[in-house]
């Protein structure tokens, strides 16, 4: 009686095996989550006051997260750099924010995701004149008229913004997984 | 009852096992990725996060999951206090890894206080005393003692024998040096005390301090008034970016003096931003250059790749290794912690004064660290590298406490 308790066992866990795979795992190429950019939105806008004094700037980074698995899938953390476009086709890099706030994204959905990142025309200037003063100089620009001029013109986009070094890390039940994505808006 | 003890011990084990895994140490990192120091500081920031990485994909702090906070914080001094803040009522970390001189020494205070470990990437020798700030840690030579040795070895290995210099030392005349540094910033002034002691002790004739701002990219007049003075040797306390710029005035307004440069302002990208002007540079070097060969280098590409595949290697600096360095001694501070049944703030403090020549961060070309209960000096030993043929490499070590074992204690907290 017992033997057959026991075989009854093992088999019924068996078919709970098979049965309730769930689909894809997060962990093979095909399960793996997907990072996209949707879009960039001002979060919060003040009027330009010249530098030195600081302007401040919010923007909104809003990307799609895909699971394509049959797995909850958890975000531990995410972390990119973005970068404006300073001349056509020239990009010099601005911040590289980084979240540490855990959320899941369930099994064969697609979500939306938001990071704000809280800037100044002022810590712009700094970067600018240090980390990349090197692609400035090679502009041949200048650092004060090229953060006035984004300013004006971010409330209409009408300047590239390009997200780069981007890495995504997923804890899973099946391990971790790493995500890297890049995007740009407006897509052309 | 056989069946029904076999599912009792299973649902115990994975109990256990859960809870094991689900355990974790939260460790802050403070950076400086988009301020005045970011030129050296995001590259070091991704050394650490993929160090975090790899010491969790190889079991952690005896097999708990680090958790790392990693943010920037602009080098600004205010936005630094209050992300410590979050570390220590929110974020509930058991150390902070710190960045530059002016916060660490805003925060030494508040951390001592609270008894929060805190390993900094300033190194400044004001840091080292325990008696003063029991809970700060550094993981390179301290920036006094650097200085001394970067100046030691100009006079030893480059006045007494370079060609260049041999008319004036037949003359009997004294090397006249000066510094370059911004004088608003504690990163930059912390060793200066330090240098001029050295240089007296030498016999140097001193010159007026120039100010450099950190942001500088136009130091002519700086140059021009060293040159009034006829320096033969200028120590750089700034980071790379500034100081590439007083290397090519330099260099254009025929200066003729050499250089020693900080360890934040001499990394692979000087000879890239100074171009000929760095060459034959003096630096101090914190542990093995990117570009080096040193015995974890595959395992830092390969972190490189696998959590920052955007970032070309050739972009890679000697920060990123400085990175691994931090975290390699934290995370041993933390396992023996741990061991001992104390990962806290004290027991933390305890384990990094029990590093009696600590060989973990040979790998990285770090020095062998002692740590005690009354000296967090991580070593007396000063790593000198120049600018060669465009390749910034090591030249020689000089251990300060040898070279000077009287004088060595009086030099703590210095």
């Amino acid at each position: 009686m017992r033997k057959i308790l026991l075989i009854l066992l093992i088999s019924s866990l068996a078919v709970w095996g098979f049965a309730c795979k769930p689909g894809l795992l997060p962990t093979e190429e095909a399960g793996k989550p997907k990072i996209t950019l949707d879009r960039v939105e001002i979060a919060s806008y003040f009027p330009w006051v010249d530098l030195p004094a600081a302007t401040p700037l919010g923007l909104a980074f809003i990307f799609n997260v895909e699971n394509p698995s049959g797995y909850n899938i958890m975000l531990d953390n995410i972390k990119f750099s973005f970068s404006f476009e300073a001349a056509p086709g020239k990009y010099i890099e601005i911040a590289t924010p980084t979240v540490y706030d855990r959320i899941y994204f369930p099994p064969k959905t697609t979500s939306q995701y938001r990071v704000v990142s809280v800037l100044s025309s002022g810590t712009i200037r700094l970067t600018l004149l240090v980390a990349q003063a090197p692609k400035v100089q090679a502009l041949n620009a200048n650092p004060a008229e090229l953060i006035k001029d984004w300013f004006a013109k971010i409330g209409d986009f009408k300047f590239g913004i390009k997200i780069h070094e981007g890495m995504a890390v997923f804890q899973t039940e099946k391990g971790d997984v790493f995500v890297p994505f890049e995007g740009t808006f407006p897509k052309k | 009852m056989r069946i029904r003890m076999i599912i009792l011990t299973c649902l115990i084990l994975c109990f256990i096992a859960s809870w094991a895994i689900g355990q974790e140490v939260r460790l802050g990192a403070l950076q400086d990725t988009t301020g005045a120091t970011s030129d050296v500081g995001k590259d070091e920031a991704l050394g650490v996060r993929e160090a975090i990485q790899y010491f969790n994909d190889t079991g952690g702090i005896n097999g708990k999951r680090i958790r790392l906070f990693q943010y920037d914080y602009g080098y600004r001094v205010p936005e630094a206090i209050t992300t410590y803040k979050r570390f220590r009522d929110y974020d509930k970390v058991v150390m902070v890894l710190g960045w530059g001189t002016g916060d660490t020494e805003a925060l030494s205070p508040t951390i001592n206080a609270d008894k929060m470990p805190y390993l900094s990437s300033s190194f400044s020798g004001h840091l080292c005393d325990p008696k003063k700030t029991p809970y700060n840690f550094v993981y390179g030579t301290d920036y006094s003692t650097n200085a001394r040795g970067a100046i030691q070895y100009w006079f030893d290995e480059v006045w007494k024998k370079d060609p260049k210099w041999k008319e004036l030392r037949d003359k009997g005349v004294k090397p006249k040096f000066v510094c370059f540094m911004d004088t608003a910033s504690p990163y930059a002034t912390a060793p200066i005390k330090a240098i001029k002691e050295q240089a007296t002790i030498l016999g140097f004739e001193i010159g007026p301090d120039q100010h450099v701002g950190l942001t500088a990219l136009d130091t002519k007049s700086q140059v021009i008034a060293a040159r009034g003075f006829g320096a033969n040797l200028v120590w750089h306390g700034n980071t790379t970016m500034s100081v590439s710029a007083a290397l090519k005035d330099s260099m254009a307004l025929g200066l003729g003096a050499d250089h020693i440069i900080n360890n934040w302002g001499f990394d692979e990208n000087l000879p890239k931003l100074a171009g000929p002007a760095a060459e034959g540079a003096i630096g101090l070097l914190g542990c093995a250059l990117f570009i080096d060969e040193y015995p974890a280098k595959s395992r830092v590409v390969e972190y490189c790749k696998k959590l920052n595949p955007g970032i070309p290697l050739e972009n890679r600096l000697i920060r990123t290794v400085q990175g691994w360095v931090k975290v390699a001694m934290a995370v041993e501070a933390m396992k023996r912690a741990d061991k001992a049944g104390k990962l806290n703030g004290p027991g933390i403090k305890e384990a990094f004064e029990t590093f009696k020549d600590w060989p973990g961060l040979k790998e990285y070309g770090g020095q062998l660290v002692t740590l005690t209960p009354t000296d967090h000096r991580y070593s007396s030993i000063v790593r000198v590298g120049r600018v060669i043929k465009g390749r910034p490499q090591t030249v020689a070590e000089i251990d300060m406490r040898a070279k000077y074992p009287d004088k060595w204690m009086s030099w703590l907290g210095y």
